[in-house]
């Protein structure tokens, strides 16, 4: 690395950061911390699952997300109807050249939407979620490479349970942030009503940060530096879900490793150059919580219904873990 | 940017050498301790000469094989070894050693000698003892072993808190009494103990090593000074009755007789229901300066359940046999109190022995005190005839008796002849100087001597004695015996007790005595041909003058009536009706005895739970100052004043948990009594700084931010100890939960 662009980018990174949230929220009031986890997903070059109720923003949220970043957006509507090949695309025979010819299909873009991704059939989430693990496509034995950076935000409803398919926990381990939106408080839902009366604001959003620019604030949070304390912290919270006798399923090395890459992008948008315990204490949850499935519960588990008492579990083990100090013992 | 990380910790080999120096200081200024019980500085040096060589052989070592490898580790003591060796045999058998250094058979010969005389000389020696060739190779061994003890404990073992035992041992000598093998068999054991709980827990930490060397330092200056021992009553000369101390009663001789507080030394009684004399020790020999008892050859053989027939004593002698109960109450002394002349003791418990020629019985492994025996002896009666008869004959053997140092003042033998000129045999002689000593202008006194400055033993005292014509029975009875000697009469002094008092009760229907450190007394004997030794009396006004040496009774001529009466046996000149304190020296008769240095036993008791109690906020201040200092000199290290700030807030009751990270941390010390907008601000400076240090990327402290890291850390921990509030402030300040905490945390570590 060379000390003067990475100081020239990230001069520029809190300020970009900074427009991302300002122009995400112009358009989801009250949900700072939601949108802050979003950019931290996107950052981290992770993937995002929002799961919550209907009608609470999750979609929106999506949206102002892609709206904001210049880059290349598709949304998939999830149905049960749909075919692996309506996301990848299909090979197609041209009359013209007489050859297959690949279309693309909508998870080639920088940011996939994926709506109501709880709908699509177990072989069609799977197409999407091995793309998101691998970064690319392989249609009729050819590899096709995904755009970079390549952020998959997924909705999912958990209230409706008819006809749908939750996702298995393999599959939910390959999200970096699960967050949920909650319902707005009341001033926040009484700016919503006012602003959206008429028109919907997604459409005043413009574009605030090109994808060269992305990019640059993706280095950053490559580069932000993370001690070994911090690491030790990390991994010692994992092995401590694993031990937990609440928790039937623990953190996966994944889970560790999304936990310390969110963590860095969490830094970076704080202005930091190094990755703090704190970073790690404030991801935990949205890191872990889908992920982990709580010892005494039903099988097929893991939605919302559950999360709060997760979220609890994951609060104690945070904070029954110590935390260590970087520098040597001094004597 | 600065070189600091490197500094962060010191080479090992930089803290060894603190190590050693510090070591250095520690056994120099505790061995200096010894002063007490030693006199002189070159003991003092020659130990020093053994600090620097052994430590400095150990230095050298690690300096060559590295500090903390395995080959240094045993190699530095065996050197050391050698070098105290070598030391030892260039000092004290190089003579009798190959090339001056190799130790050869003869020289452990030597070495044995030197071992053996070595108790001779410390049980028969006067505090502060000459330290003589064999105390100095005694001092020089257990110094060495010692020093060697704490370079293993330090070096080899890394495990300095151990280095405490060889100081606490050196700081115990003096408190050691001279009886019995008990205290250090259990010093040894308690020792041990301690040694496995350090081994076990092996707390690292130099703080927790200071922390246990101090208790045990401390322990071992203050508890010596508490306990009751023979040798601190002793050294603070004038506590109690030296005789008690088992050391050379014949200086301290004085001091018991004006101790206002007479003790009982012993009971006795006898089956005639005559009072009798009690000899302790023999002085003979008058050349050193001060005159001590002779040092005896103790034969095992010589058990005194059996003695020889008196030297000298002749057949025509009349003599009456008596046998004496003795009951010894409270005399720590390594020889028995017997009459002369002794045939035959029985009921001893302890290991006595009889010296040949003086009849004194002696003992190089117990005291006298709490001994109950039974004493056959002779009463000899000679009749002024068989003593004139004697003549001036003195057998050859008894040059020993007769010796005198070659520079005697010249006033003595003048007046020696002044005394008896015309008197033809050594009877009528030693009645004549007697009698000279026993008239005025001769008068009793125990604080003359004082006064004038010859409160001691020697010619020269004796010379200026018989100037001022005042003193006590140590100088009449050494003036008669030079004065004896000077015309060719065999003298020496005795040292023991005046026959005591009558006492009210009885002992199986016979009269009871009892004996006080105010009868305390020394009288010379003087040999006659065909007699052998007999008692004389010539300090006035005390003890009695027997029938042989008394005008009145023997009517030998030209002998005047002596002013003193006979049997003028309470005529000590003390206060009679000062109670008999039996106090002995427990803690308790220490205390309330009305001297001088009762205000420093009190003192102790005083100083000594203050000390205890301080110590906690003593140890952390000093351990809050070490990191500060560091701080403040640009050095020290994040971790170790972020781990300080923890602990202040737990001393004060503010709660910070080891899950929380520096930020949540803070954030609660933000929230805490006391703290103001400064107080914010340093710790905004402190939270970055560890978080920087901590988690950021490594750059180590430049001393800039070090020192604002201390200013600030001091500024937070005010305001912390700002608020904190009444009871739990002084609770805080006197037991530091922290340190309270990292104790009992390294003791569960321990479980």
């Amino acid at each position: 690395m060379t000390d003067t662009t990475s100081t020239f980018v990230a001069q520029d990174f809190h300020a970009l950061s900074q427009e991302i949230i300002r122009a995400v929220e112009t358009v989801i009031d009250g949900k700072r911390e939601a949108v802050e986890l979003a950019l931290t997903t996107v950052l981290a070059e992770g993937h995002l699952l929002i799961e919550d109720v209907p009608g609470v923003g999750k979609t929106m949220l999506a949206r102002a997300l892609a709206r904001s970043i210049d880059s290349s957006v598709h949304r998939i509507q999830f149905t049960p109807d749909l075919l692996p090949s309506d996301i990848t695309g299909v090979s197609v025979f041209n009359q013209a050249t007489r050859e297959f010819e690949f279309k693309p299909g909508p998870v080639f873009a920088n940011l996939v939407i994926g709506d109501e991704i709880n709908r699509a059939s177990p072989k069609t989430q799977s197409a999407l979620l091995e793309s998101m693990e691998e970064g690319q496509v392989s249609v009729d034995g050819s590899t096709y490479v995904l755009a970079r950076p390549f952020t998959v935000v997924a909705t999912q409803n958990p209230v409706e349970m008819e006809g749908t398919y939750p996702l298995p926990e393999a599959q939910r381990d390959r999200f970096m942030i699960r967050i949920s939106m909650g319902y707005p408080d009341d001033v926040a839902e009484l700016a919503m009503l006012r602003t959206r009366e008429t028109a919907s604001p997604l459409d005043d959003l413009v574009p605030v940060v090109s994808l060269e620019q992305l990019s640059g604030m993706i280095r950053v949070v490559r580069e932000t530096f993370v001690s070994s304390a911090v690491e030790e912290y990390a991994v010692s919270i994992a092995q401590q879900t694993r031990r937990d006798r609440e928790l039937r399923l623990g953190a996966s090395p994944r889970a560790t490793l999304h936990l310390v890459r969110a963590a860095k992008a969490r830094a970076a948008l704080d202005g930091r150059e190094f990755v703090l315990p704190d970073d790690i204490d404030a991801l935990a949850v949205p890191v872990m919580g889908h992920r982990l499935i709580a010892a005494a519960r039903v099988a097929g588990t893991g939605t919302a219904a559950h999360s709060g008492s997760i979220s609890e579990i994951i609060d104690r083990i945070v904070a029954s873990t110590p935390v260590p100090l970087g520098t040597a013992d001094s004597r | 940017m600065s070189s600091m990380s490197s500094n962060r910790t010191a080479p090992a080999s930089k803290v060894d050498l603190w190590r050693s120096v510090w070591l250095f200081l520690a056994f120099t200024v505790t061995i200096g301790g010894l002063h007490t019980i030693l006199a002189g500085i070159h003991w003092w040096i020659f130990s020093l000469l053994l600090i620097v060589l052994i430590f400095g052989s150990g230095i050298l070592v690690r300096a060559v094989l590295g500090a903390g490898t395995l080959a240094a580790r045993i190699l530095a003591p065996v050197v050391g070894a050698i070098a105290l060796l070598v030391t030892l045999v260039v000092s004290f058998v190089s003579d009798v050693s190959w090339l001056g250094f190799v130790p050869t058979g003869r020289s452990l010969d030597r070495v044995a000698k030197l071992l053996h005389d070595v108790s001779y000389s410390i049980i028969w020696q006067d505090v502060p003892a000459n330290a003589d060739a064999p105390i100095l190779f005694l001092l020089g061994l257990g110094v060495g072993v010692l020093l060697l003890l704490a370079e293993i404990a330090t070096f080899s073992l890394t495990l300095p808190a151990l280095a405490g035992f060889p100081l606490l041992a050196v700081f115990l000598v003096p408190s050691f009494p001279p009886e019995g093998t008990t205290d250090g068999a259990l010093f040894a054991a308690s020792a041990l103990a301690y040694f496995g709980l350090l081994l076990a827990g092996r707390p690292r930490r130099l703080v927790a090593s200071l922390a246990i060397g101090t208790i045990a330092i401390t322990g071992g200056l203050v508890l010596p000074g508490l306990m009751p021992s023979t040798k601190t009553t002793a050294t603070a000369s004038g506590l109690g009755p030296s005789v008690a101390t088992g050391v050379n009663p014949m200086l301290r001789l004085g001091d018991d007789l004006r101790e206002p507080d007479a003790r009982v030394a012993l009971t006795y009684s006898t089956v005639s229901g005559t009072p009798h004399y009690l000899r302790l020790v023999e002085v003979s020999n008058f050349f050193s300066l001060n005159w001590g008892p002779t040092q005896p050859a103790l034969d095992v053989d010589n058990r005194p359940v059996e003695f020889p027939r008196p030297p000298g004593l002749g057949v025509g002698v009349t003599t009456w046999r008596e046998v004496s109960y003795l009951h010894v109450a409270n005399l720590l002394s390594p020889w028995l109190p017997v009459p002369y002349p002794a045939s035959s003791i029985t009921g001893l418990e302890g290991s006595w022995q009889y010296v040949p020629d003086s009849f004194t019985v002696a003992s190089n492994r117990t005291l006298a005190r709490g001994e109950n025996y039974t004493v056959s002896s002779f009463v000899l009666d000679p009749t002024p005839d068989q003593l004139l008869a004697s003549g001036t004959r003195v057998p050859a053997n008894l040059d020993q008796y007769l010796s005198l140092p070659p520079d005697l003042p010249a006033t003595i033998s003048k007046t020696a002849q002044d005394v008896t000129r015309g008197k033809a045999t050594n009877y009528e002689k030693a009645l004549a100087l007697q009698e000279f000593l026993r008239s005025p202008p001769f008068q009793y006194s125990t604080t003359a001597p004082v006064a004038d400055g010859y409160d001691g033993t020697g010619v020269d005292v004796v010379a200026k004695f018989l100037e001022a014509r005042s003193g006590y029975c140590i100088h009449f009875a050494s003036a008669m015996a030079v004065l004896a000697r000077d015309i060719g009469i065999p003298s020496r002094i005795i040292v023991g007790f005046q026959p005591g008092t009558l006492q009210n009760g009885d002992d199986d229907g016979r009269k009871l005595y009892q004996v006080t450190t105010a009868d305390l007394h020394a009288w010379p004997e003087l040999y006659f041909s065909g007699i052998g030794w007999i008692r004389f009396e010539p300090t006035p006004s005390r003890g009695v003058v027997p029938d042989y040496a008394n005008p009145l009774v023997t009517g030998v001529p030209d002998v005047q009536t002596p002013a003193a009466g006979v049997g003028n046996l309470d005529a000590s000149g003390l206060n009679p009706s000062a109670p008999l304190i039996d106090a002995g020296p427990t803690l308790a008769g220490w205390l309330t005895s009305d001297q001088p240095n009762r205000w420093l036993g009190w003192g102790a008791l005083v100083l000594a739970p203050l000390g205890l109690i301080l110590l906690p906020a003593g140890l952390r201040s000093l351990r809050r100052a070490r990191i500060l200092g560091r701080l403040r000199g640009g050095t020290g290290s994040v971790a170790a004043a972020w781990r300080e700030l923890r602990e202040s807030a737990e001393d004060v009751g503010v709660a910070l948990l080891p899950t929380n990270t520096p930020r949540e941390a803070v954030d609660i010390l933000r929230r805490s009594h006391g703290m103001t907008e400064t107080g914010n601000a340093a710790l905004e400076r402190i939270e970055l700084a560890v978080e920087t240090e901590g988690y950021g990327r490594p750059a180590g402290l430049s001393a800039e931010s070090a020192r604002t890291l201390a200013a600030d850390l001091g500024t937070v921990i005010r305001c912390l100890h700002s608020g904190a509030e009444g009871n739990s402030r002084w609770r805080t300040l006197l037991l530091p939960p922290s340190l309270m905490g990292r104790t009992l945390r390294s003791a569960r570590r321990l479980v």
